[in-house]
């Protein structure tokens, strides 16, 4: 019986709990976490050892963004001129890559706009390539909701995010 | 064991210890001597005497004191007793001295329980004890229990003997003592934040300077799985670790022409379920937590997103349009016995199971905006948990299946908010920036 209450207090000063701690010595070649404001606790988080993923693309002028119904991943009859410019535009264009970006609205879950988004940034590639495009010169790339090209809870700011835009790879 | 030792490993010189200065109460005879009031919460009134604390020790015991009455209440099973009531001192005697509270003075202020305390400077920091007592049997529930941590820390030990007081009273922990990870654009960038549940301590877990989204715990707490574009400008997953180092980017067999938009922990963290498209079809995968063993658990045209897992690890259920618009559906984690979930509405996603499997929480849209509701796993049963003019999304349930964190709008923007399952004490826990996709993390020990 007094083993027993030994073990349990042994086991009782195992019980321990862990603060995290933060990462003074850990020397990365990622930048430290910005620090909380007001922190009340140093509680952080590591940081993590991301090789170099670089884009290269970048905006053009020269393309046009189209945009889309709500929930809809069909080309709008009133974007269709648009799209055909920008046709002929990446055909005459000496671009080696153009990549297609899906946005949605803020509304709905945002993996499933992840989906969407890649459903209208498909449907665009696939208008491209019925247009001349070769698909080897496009690449497609979803957002869902999280780079919204207008900030805002409405239909007016909704209409406009709901949206492709073109980068493109010199 | 293993877990423990990693545990300490892990926590370098900031450690709070437990220490059972008696035996536990035996399970049964804790409860104290009342009638429960139901489910709207505060079923007990709880005097909490001010620590008595040796002269280094006073500003923490403060700390303590404020932290333990603000963690009691928002457990939701507490109401605190106002001290001016109070027919005994207001400060607590000291407890190797402490003899049987003069119940009757407590229990005619109202009280069910009293809560005494002591907070010692030690060399290491500071000490906190506490004692219980049920005023109505004058028995003490909890006699010793003794935490341990840094000056800087008094406020989480504040809700770490909250936490065993819920416990001693209800059997299990409560949640004061738990984080919140979301996301927050407060920075300028939708980034990795971590909060206690009570919304304290908001702090960055990641400085990408890109977009994250999904935040995840892994079931031991120490780490988040996160999506996010910082690699080459394409959504990928990334893990972050409590105090160390993480290999960021994880699944790096896996071709980058899979499009992975979320990673959510299985049960015993050994396996992700994936949301991964190849070939344009959003597609729910398994795989090992290392990347190993990839397959499908859903293949057809439509978009099927949203896993999550049935507490014993058995189950998911996700959302599929397969159907013609976005529903829950329940699966074996195999991927056989697909089975459609709900029937009603147009729009229906982000499920989340409760601890105790008898629930599923998910949001349905009503006219423009998205309501909480909750259904349970054979599909019998569906009612309304939040119901707002704006819209409520995103709920993740509190380890202990007493509370939700959602996202709303209400105010005009979107913030974390925290709500009991019947409904009651909502609280608002994020004020700055955007702030969405709440993941509430497992108990810390």
């Amino acid at each position: 019986m007094r083993l027993h209450s030994f073990l349990k207090l042994a086991f009782s000063l195992l019980f321990v709990i862990a603060f995290g701690v933060s990462c003074a010595s850990c020397n990365g070649d990622e930048p430290a976490p910005a620090p909380a404001p007001a922190p009340t606790d140093n509680r952080g988080f590591g940081q993590s050892d991301i090789e170099a993923g670089e884009d290269t693309s970048e905006p053009t002028a020269e393309l046009a963004t189209v945009y889309f119904d709500y929930d809809r991943a069909s080309i709008r009859d009133d974007q269709k001129a648009a799209l055909r410019d920008n046709a002929a535009a990446i055909r005459a264009g000496s671009w080696s890559t153009v990549v297609i970006e899906g946005h949605c609205d803020e509304r709905g879950s945002e993996e499933y706009n992840l989906a969407l988004g890649e459903r209208r940034a498909n449907a665009i590639k696939q208008y491209l390539v019925d247009s001349g495009v070769a698909s080897s010169r496009l690449d497609t790339v979803s957002f869902g909701e999280a780079s919204p090209a207008v900030r805002g809870h409405t239909e007016s700011a909704w209409s406009q995010n709901r949206r492709s835009e073109f980068r493109v790879v010199r | 064991m293993s877990s423990r030792v990693e545990v300490i490993a892990l926590a370098s010189s900031l450690v709070v210890a437990v220490v059972l200065l008696s035996a536990p109460p035996a399970s049964g005879q804790g409860r104290p001597t009342i009638s429960i009031a139901g489910a709207e919460g505060q079923d007990y009134k709880a005097a909490v005497q001010r620590f008595v604390a040796d002269p280094g020790a006073q500003q923490s015991a403060a700390e303590i004191h404020v932290a333990l009455r603000e963690a009691l209440e928002f457990s939701s099973l507490f109401a605190i007793v106002d001290e001016k009531a109070f027919l005994e001192p207001i400060r607590s005697p000291e407890l190797e001295r402490a003899r049987t509270p003069r119940c009757p003075n407590w229990n005619q202020i109202g009280a069910d329980v009293l809560v005494q305390g002591q907070v010692s400077t030690t060399a290491e920091g500071i000490r906190a004890e506490f004692r219980l007592w049920d005023v109505n049997t004058c028995k003490a529930l909890i006699r010793g229990k003794r935490f341990t941590g840094r000056p800087k820390h008094a406020g989480r030990l504040g809700k770490v003997i909250a936490d065993e007081i819920v416990a001693a009273l209800t059997g299990r922990p409560g949640v004061a003592d738990t984080e919140i990870a979301y996301i927050s654009d407060r920075s300028g960038h939708r980034e990795v934040w971590v909060m206690d549940a009570d919304g304290d301590g908001s702090r960055a877990a990641t400085s990408n300077k890109s977009i994250s989204s999904f935040p995840n715990w892994s079931p031991k707490g120490d780490s988040v799985v996160y999506t996010s574009y910082r690699y080459r400008n394409r959504p990928w997953l990334f893990v972050v670790s409590r105090g160390a180092r993480s290999p960021g980017r994880i699944m790096r067999s896996l071709a980058l022409d899979h499009r992975m938009y979320r990673g959510v922990y299985s049960p015993s963290g050994d396996q992700l379920a994936l949301v991964m498209s190849v070939d344009g079809a959003t597609e729910i995968h398994l795989a090992n937590s290392d990347g190993k063993k990839l397959r499908n658990l859903t293949r057809n045209r439509g978009i099927d997103v949203s896993p999550a897992w049935s507490p014993d690890g058995e189950r998911l259920a996700f959302v599929s349009d397969r159907s013609g618009s976005p529903q829950l559906f329940v699966m074996s984690a195999d991927g056989s016995s697909v089975r459609r979930l709900t029937f009603d509405g147009t729009y229906n996603t982000n499920p989340a199971w409760s601890p105790d499997g008898r629930w599923i929480a998910y949001e349905t849209r009503v006219k423009s905006q998205f309501d909480l509701w909750l259904i349970d796993p054979s599909g019998r049963s569906n009612k309304p948990l939040v119901t707002h003019r704006r819209s409520d999304e995103h709920p993740s349930w509190s380890p202990d299946g007493s509370k939700l964190a959602f996202t709303s709008t209400r105010r005009g923007r979107a913030d974390i908010y925290v709500i009991d399952v019947d409904g009651s004490n909502l609280r608002r826990l994020t004020s700055e920036g955007e702030n969405t996709a709440a993941d509430w993390g497992p108990y810390r020990r």
